[in-house]
């Protein structure tokens, strides 16, 4: 009966703390813009700057980042893949699971040793792909990809303006989340994190 | 010595109770009456984009009326079902043919995005703070356990707990 002031405090000291860490436990919710309904990713298979031919459905078990540039590009597409080079660090040995994949917008100039040596300034891993426009055609119109060739004529040569959207297809080869090029390194490592330890 | 320890720990309890539900109505009125009544829960707003909305955008005629502009709140989730038989795109939401997209709102921001399924391609959009359980946890703490400090000095001095014990002595 002593400590009956006490008894009482404590067990209030342990409801607050109890309330508020239920209320900070919340479920991870995606940064992404998720696709929620599963849409198989469609399928391509084009030249890769590995010197082979990539097949979508060949990487399936690995979460791919999908990204449409070209090496001529002077401002969104560096930028991004050096996110992508960070992305790599921030993830370590995870990043094994993940494969950034580089497609190309302007098939005329990005052959396949013009895309091995623009993607081996930033990560050997890379995969830069290229094909032939009836194929690079079909693949820009599957992921809605807009491409538009500018300026031609001009003295440095033209310039190709395009969709820059980031699309992650989970490891069942799914289109799962898009994001916008703008999207902080900090929001795709963890929405990367979360989906490397989902098991499915 | 113990049992004044003690009795003062059971005074500094009723004092935050009582501070905590002075808190806890000071805090949900203001919230009350910051959000007019509204419920605090988010909500999922659903856009659909009908079949042919693509077709009838290109043809230059009208589609089904979407407003231009809408005010949602933190949590908030947009979801578009895109039930047209090409690719959409709102902000940096994109929903391939038949699919269904969603965005949960995180960060308040007020601005315009482009938007492919209405004729002037363009939509804006807001996103206000909302009132989250946290929120109002950390409010009604916020309110509560100074109140309740408060209190308890002015209860020992209004009421000391040394004049209990000697008011008890034979």
């Amino acid at each position: 009966m002593k400590n009956f002031g006490f008894m009482w405090l404590g067990a209030f000291v342990i409801i607050v703390v109890f309330l508020g860490s239920i209320l900070l436990i919340e479920p991870y919710k995606l940064k992404g813009s998720e696709i929620t309904s599963p849409v198989v990713a469609p399928s391509f298979s084009l030249q890769s700057s590995h010197g082979d031919q990539y097949r979508l459905k060949d990487h399936q078990g690995k979460i791919i980042i999908l990204f449409f540039g070209y090496t001529f590009c002077p401002d969104i597409c560096p930028t991004t893949l050096y996110m992508f080079k960070e992305v790599k660090d921030r993830l370590g040995k995870n990043f094994n699971d993940v494969e950034i994949v580089f497609i190309t917008v302007d098939p005329e100039r990005d052959n396949q040793e013009k895309l091995s040596n623009y993607l081996s300034t930033f990560d050997n891993t890379f995969f830069g792909l290229t094909g032939s426009m009836n194929d690079l055609e079909k693949v820009w119109k599957d992921y809605g990809v807009y491409r538009q060739v500018n300026n031609v004529g001009g003295t440095t040569g033209y310039l190709v303006d395009h969709s820059t959207r980031l699309y992650l297809i989970d490891k069942k080869g799914n289109l799962k989340v898009t994001y916008p090029v703008d999207t902080p390194l900090s929001d795709l490592v963890s929405d990367l994190k979360f989906l490397l330890k989902t098991k499915d | 010595m113990n049992q004044t320890l003690s009795k003062y720990a059971f005074r500094f309890f009723i004092s935050l109770i009582i501070s905590l539900i002075f808190g806890f109505l000071v805090s949900e009125g203001s919230f009350f009456i910051l959000n007019q009544g509204e419920d605090f829960s988010n909500e999922d707003i659903v856009l659909t984009i009908p079949n042919g909305t693509a077709e009838r955008i290109k043809n230059g005629l009208s589609v089904p009326s979407i407003p231009a502009n809408i005010v949602f709140y933190q949590g908030d989730r947009i979801v578009v079902n895109n039930e047209d038989v090409v690719s959409h795109q709102l902000g940096p939401i994109w929903v391939p043919a038949g699919a269904q997209g969603v965005l949960t709102l995180q960060g308040t921001e007020k601005y315009s995005i482009a938007c492919t399924f209405k004729p002037q391609k363009i939509m804006g959009i807001e996103v206000r703070n909302s009132v989250t359980n946290l929120v109002r946890f950390q409010g009604l703490l916020a309110v509560g356990l100074p109140s309740g400090v408060m209190l308890f000095l002015f209860s020992i001095i209004l009421f000391p707990i040394d004049n209990d014990l000697k008011n008890n002595e034979p």
